[in-house]
């Protein structure tokens, strides 16, 4: 179905469909169960045989054992009915199944003129559910009315084998295995190619993906490089108001997944930088990687009234007046920081590279 | 017409008298047994309409401009596979209802594993000779876990997008080799070209060819086996009692088969999933709040949101703090889970016989008491990953509810696993004491085993309460 | 003087303080509106109509984007949830001067001519962070409330506090979002309201975790079908 032909309004449709498939599906349940009862009683009577039903007792087996009341249904010996009981019960019960059956066909149908005439997700969806269900419900059904239920008893044979199986099983493979074994320097042999295999396997992982040392240490940013937006904007001195920010790449590579940067412009009495960080903010716009430390997501929330870096993926708050040290939440390192620096055009540079390599952690990080 | 194929097939396969044994088949009926079911009748819609689908699906992350009907995303540079999302489900007639149904079937399929193995756990079903069902089972879950992850990932959406790289600083986060395995899986930084395609194969194929040989083989150990009985008259570790295969258990598989295929079906056509065109390409400079994953990875996004920050340098490298909740504690979660049977035989029950029927949850009060304390963790788990969509909901602080998660952690199932304890113990003394009185009565109930347990497990008659 | 007369002189205070606003209509000749707006409008929307930096429940958001008379008439006229009504309080002329000046001398930023799909690039870059693609709101840390759901704004109340960054929110001046992209993006919000959802129940666009806990309902109503299965017969 086409975007635009679905109009928003059919929200309410699907609340009026769900409630109509379930309310009917419950009604139909409900309705079986009433009249279950009513029509065994009915059928019983219509069908009434004027003979006595005991002879018919010698199709039914006796249980082993008298039925005791249980607490699990499934568990119960199974209550036996004369012949002409099940009979009746039969009778009533294919009314259930037909109707089962008939549903489970009319809704096929209707699923087929949906598809043709190019009908709703909903429709297409209800009458095929409506159909498997129906003829779910039919087989179902079919076991409770129509077959007679039959509690079978069996042995279960034990698992292990006997001593006997056994030992001929171990016969026939000793006598082929001693041809194998006597001769060492074949078996070894043959150990080691099968060594060499594993090492083949194990070295072709290599093909997979290229030397971590090429992607693990980016070098990001380089001293000079001037600061843009996303659409190529470069940024100067009066780009930000306090209390804004914006996402900038280097100029040449906008869009860059490492180098991704918040600038926020903060009140420049108010930042809390390291003694050797000193000269990194220039008017208050302080600049840190936008990739989490702590799985790698773009920290792209940022509140100005709490001046905190927040990361929607795991709520890791980092202090932006302090180095973006966390301040809670999962992470543990603060985000790399960018050093800033105004060129004589007046437009914002970065003075270096991050301080450590952007995003999550590993290993060998520095 | 029907008797001359099984003729025909009969002369050239010898089959008359397997096909008899498999008639008489006895399966006991209780409706516990079923939910094993219902995860292999998902698994079979999921590979109807997971064919269905990769007949549209375009697997390359190469981007390419969108021109399909949905006009809010014309003329941007998206993912070609977002692209062949897109196309199918709002071009392709029935396209969007296969795709939600094969969605939904996935997280039903999952949670049908984990009631039946809650299921076996809870009725120690895992006990000899049932053990190597019960390693195949868990490596089914994780199996099926990994699957559904690739699956959702392959839409190239922002969403799924954001799970990737989140999967990735997971993998990162190994020691001493993270990054080769990160190189070796993702090729590079994600995303890259091979990831879309990489993920495409095990989706459709490693995946899945290994978790059909692995329910075919489940599948023919319980036929071998024969399943388990919960206690009762006449139920014995020598004797299996239930219906027949042909017809009535046929019958009423086929019709859970059909109800379970109903169920996912309406789900497909009245409850939207997954609509990645409201979450926008991928783009990894973007991202949205209430990132989470399906439903069945909720316990590892809670685990990475709760565990604090702590930064540990050992032997010169760094043990970033995502590898604790996002590598230690799924492989201690699994492997406990593939340990268990070996752990309760040896310490527990001290117990190496086979046993073919079931203990009741109150006859075994540590396992209970443990398998409900650990039930109780996970959920803290799932509700600490969806903790920003309850905070929004509520119009809560998410930090506030972090802290309390982060209590409840450790409280909740301390105090859960007293609680159950002591009521399956209280429940065990006070049906003993019951069984001891009607075994005064009815001593012709007492089934005949070597195993004092079995005896008064079988002889009870009445539940209590 | 009796004690129930100084009760109900006490009771008359506040009364009497709401009076003190009360003006008699102007000095003859039509009603100055800006300076009835600087009168009775400023405290809550800010002398140049910016708003007032604070949550938008609390104080005035801005009016920088209202062009619609109609609706300006209604406001004043009526009031809404927190803003109290001046229909008592102004002239009819002073209530039809005020909307003059509000929408020919605050209302600067246009919200028309805006392109939805680069609104929707732009909406995903800078604000889905915190108000969703599905633009129903998210979650913020230590700031007292969380990101609000844009539904039911109307594109003067998004255009302005884009602009001027009520609370927490960030302001976007015009060097970053310029005015043409900040129309844009006010049609993505547009959009959003009811954005097409062919699937079926949207779930108000909660995402996995609606989804997962439907999937459940639907695994426990099979676990109870699967009881219904197993009913016994009869043999």
């Amino acid at each position: 179905m086409r975007a635009d032909k679905d109009n928003p309004d059919k929200e309410g449709h699907h609340y009026a469909l769900w409630g109509l498939i379930v309310g009917g599906v419950a009604f139909s349940f409900a309705v079986y169960r009433a009249t279950s009862k009513a029509l065994s009683k009915v059928f019983s009577a219509i069908g009434k045989t004027p003979n006595s039903p005991s002879a018919d007792l010698a199709l039914t087996p006796a249980p082993a054992v008298a039925p005791e009341p249980h607490g699990r249904d499934a568990d119960r010996d199974i209550e036996p009915v004369s012949r002409s009981e099940f009979e009746d019960r039969q009778r009533v019960g294919l009314v259930f199944v037909v109707s089962a059956f008939s549903a489970a066909i009319a809704a096929g149908v209707g699923f087929l003129f949906v598809y043709w005439t190019g009908g709703s997700n909903m429709l297409l969806g209800g009458t095929l559910a409506l159909s498997f269900g129906g003829l779910g419900a039919a087989l179902v059904l079919w076991a409770h009315w129509l077959m007679r239920e039959r509690e079978a008893v069996e042995p279960r044979e034990p698992l292990p084998s006997s001593t006997h199986e056994r030992e001929d099983a171990s016969k026939e493979f000793f006598a082929g295995e001693r041809q194998i074994h006597r001769r060492k320097l074949l078996t070894g042999m043959t150990a080691a190619v099968l060594g060499t295999f594993a090492a083949i396997v194990i070295s072709l992982l290599r093909s997979f993906g290229p030397p971590p040392a090429s992607f693990m240490f980016p070098a990001v940013w380089k001293r000079g490089q001037r600061l843009v937006t996303g659409t190529g904007t470069r940024v100067s001195m009066d780009t930000l108001e306090v209390g804004s920010y914006v996402t900038v790449f280097p100029e040449n590579s906008i869009g860059s997944v490492n180098a991704q940067t918040m600038l926020i412009r903060v009140a420049e009495q108010a930042l809390r930088l390291p003694k050797e960080r000193a000269g990194w903010a220039p008017m208050g716009y302080v600049a840190y990687s936008r990739v989490c430390t702590h799985a790698g997501c773009p920290v792209g929330e940022y509140e100005t009234e709490t001046d905190l870096l927040l990361c929607p993926c795991h709520q890791s708050t980092f202090a932006v007046l302090d180095a973006a040290q966390p301040t809670s939440g999962p992470a543990a390192r603060a985000l790399p920081q960018l050093p800033l620096y105004v060129d004589q055009d007046g437009y914002l540079c970065a003075g270096g590279d991050f301080t450590e390599p952007p995003g999550p952690g590993f290993w060998g990080m520095p | 017409m029907i008797g001359f194929l099984a003729r025909w097939f009969d002369a050239r396969l010898h089959l008359a008298k397997t096909a008899r044994r498999a008639f008489d088949h006895v399966f006991p009926d209780h409706w516990s047994f079923m939910f094993g079911e219902i995860a292999l009748y998902s698994f079979v819609l999921l590979i109807i309409t997971g064919a269905f689908m990769a007949m549209f699906f375009d697997a390359t992350g190469a981007k390419v401009s969108y021109d399909g009907s949905f006009k809010e995303l014309v003329g941007i540079s998206v993912p070609a596979a977002y692209r062949s999302v897109l196309h199918l489900s709002f071009d392709v007639p029935a396209g969007l209802l296969v795709r939600q149904m094969h969605h939904w079937a996935a997280l039903i399929f999952i949670g049908a594993i984990v009631a039946h193995l809650a299921r076996l756990f809870f009725t120690a079903a895992y006990r000899r000779p049932r053990e190597i069902n019960w390693i195949i089972g868990v490596t089914l879950l994780i199996l099926a876990l990994f699957n559904g992850y690739f699956g959702y990932s392959l839409a190239g959406d922002l969403l799924s997008g954001s799970g990737l790289r989140i999967a990735y600083a997971i993998v990162l986060s190994i020691p001493l080799i993270g990054s080769w395995l990160a190189s070796i899986l993702f090729g590079g930084v994600v995303p890259t070209d091979v990831t879309i395609p990489r993920m495409y194969m095990a989706h459709i194929f490693v995946i899945p060819a290994m978790l059909a040989a692995l329910v075919a083989l489940h599948l023919g150990i319980i036929w071998r086996q024969k399943h388990t009985n919960y206690p009762g008259p006449g139920r014995t570790d020598e004797t299996i009692v239930g219906s027949r295969l042909w017809p009535t258990y046929t019958a009423k598989s086929l019709g859970l088969c059909f109800l379970v295929f109903g169920f996912i079906a309406a789900l497909g056509g009245l409850v939207q999933i997954n609509p990645v065109w409201i979450y926008g390409p991928d783009n990894p400079t973007a991202i949205l709040p209430g990132a989470q994953p399906d439903w069945y990875l909720g316990w590892i996004e809670g685990a990475l949101r709760l565990f604090p920050g702590v930064n540990l340098r050992i032997a010169g490298g760094l043990v970033p703090e995502i590898f604790f909740p996002g590598v230690l504690l799924p492989l201690f979660v699994f492997a406990l889970l593939y340990a268990y049977p070996f752990i309760e035989k040896a310490f527990i029950s001290v117990d190496d016989k086979p046993h073919n029927v079931l203990r009741l949850p109150y006859e075994q009060p540590f396992n209970t008491a443990f398998g409900c304390a650990a039930f109780i963790c996970l959920l803290v788990l799932f509700f600490a990953g969806s903790d920003d969509v309850i905070a929004v909901t509520l119009g809560a602080s998410v930090v506030t509810i972090r802290e309390i998660l982060r209590i409840l952690f450790f409280v909740a199932p301390a105090v859960t696993a007293v609680v159950v304890y002591a009521g399956c113990s209280m429940w065990q003394r006070r049906s003993e004491s019951h069984r001891h009185l009607r075994s005064l009565a009815r001593p012709e109930f007492l089934a005949v085993t070597g195993d004092p347990k079995m005896k008064d497990s079988a002889a009870r008659t009445t539940l209590p309460g | 003087m009796p004690t129930r007369l100084r009760l109900l002189l006490l009771l008359m205070l506040p009364l009497a303080s709401q009076l003190a606003w009360c003006q008699t209509p102007g000095t003859g000749g039509s009603p100055d509106g800006s300076a009835v707006y600087a009168q009775h409008c400023a405290t809550c929307h800010g002398p140049e109509g910016e708003g007032v930096n604070a949550i938008i429940s609390i104080a005035g958001p801005s009016l920088q984007a209202v062009h619609d008379r109609q609706h300006v008439l209604e406001m004043v006229r009526n009031g809404k949830d927190v803003m109290p009504t001046f229909g008592n309080v102004l002239s009819a002329q002073q209530i039809e001067a005020v909307a003059d000046y509000v929408t020919q001398h605050i209302a600067v930023i246009s919200v028309s001519g805006g392109d939805l799909t680069q609104g929707g690039v732009l909406f995903r870059e800078n604000c889905a962070a915190c108000h969703r693609t599905a633009v129903r709101g998210g979650v913020l840390a230590f700031t007292g409330m969380n990101a609000p759901a844009l539904t039911g704004k109307s594109p003067s109340t998004i255009a302005g506090a884009v602009r001027s960054g009520p609370g927490p929110m960030p302001a976007f001046p015009p060097s970053i979002i310029n005015d043409q992209q900040l129309a844009s993006i006010v049609a993505y919000v547009d959009f959003m309201q009811k954005p097409p959802s062919p699937g079926g129940i949207p779930m108000n666009f909660y995402g996995p975790v609606a989804e997962g806990f439907m999937a459940w309902m639907a695994i426990i109503l099979l676990l109870i079908t699967t009881g219904w299965i197993e009913k016994r017969g009869k043999g």
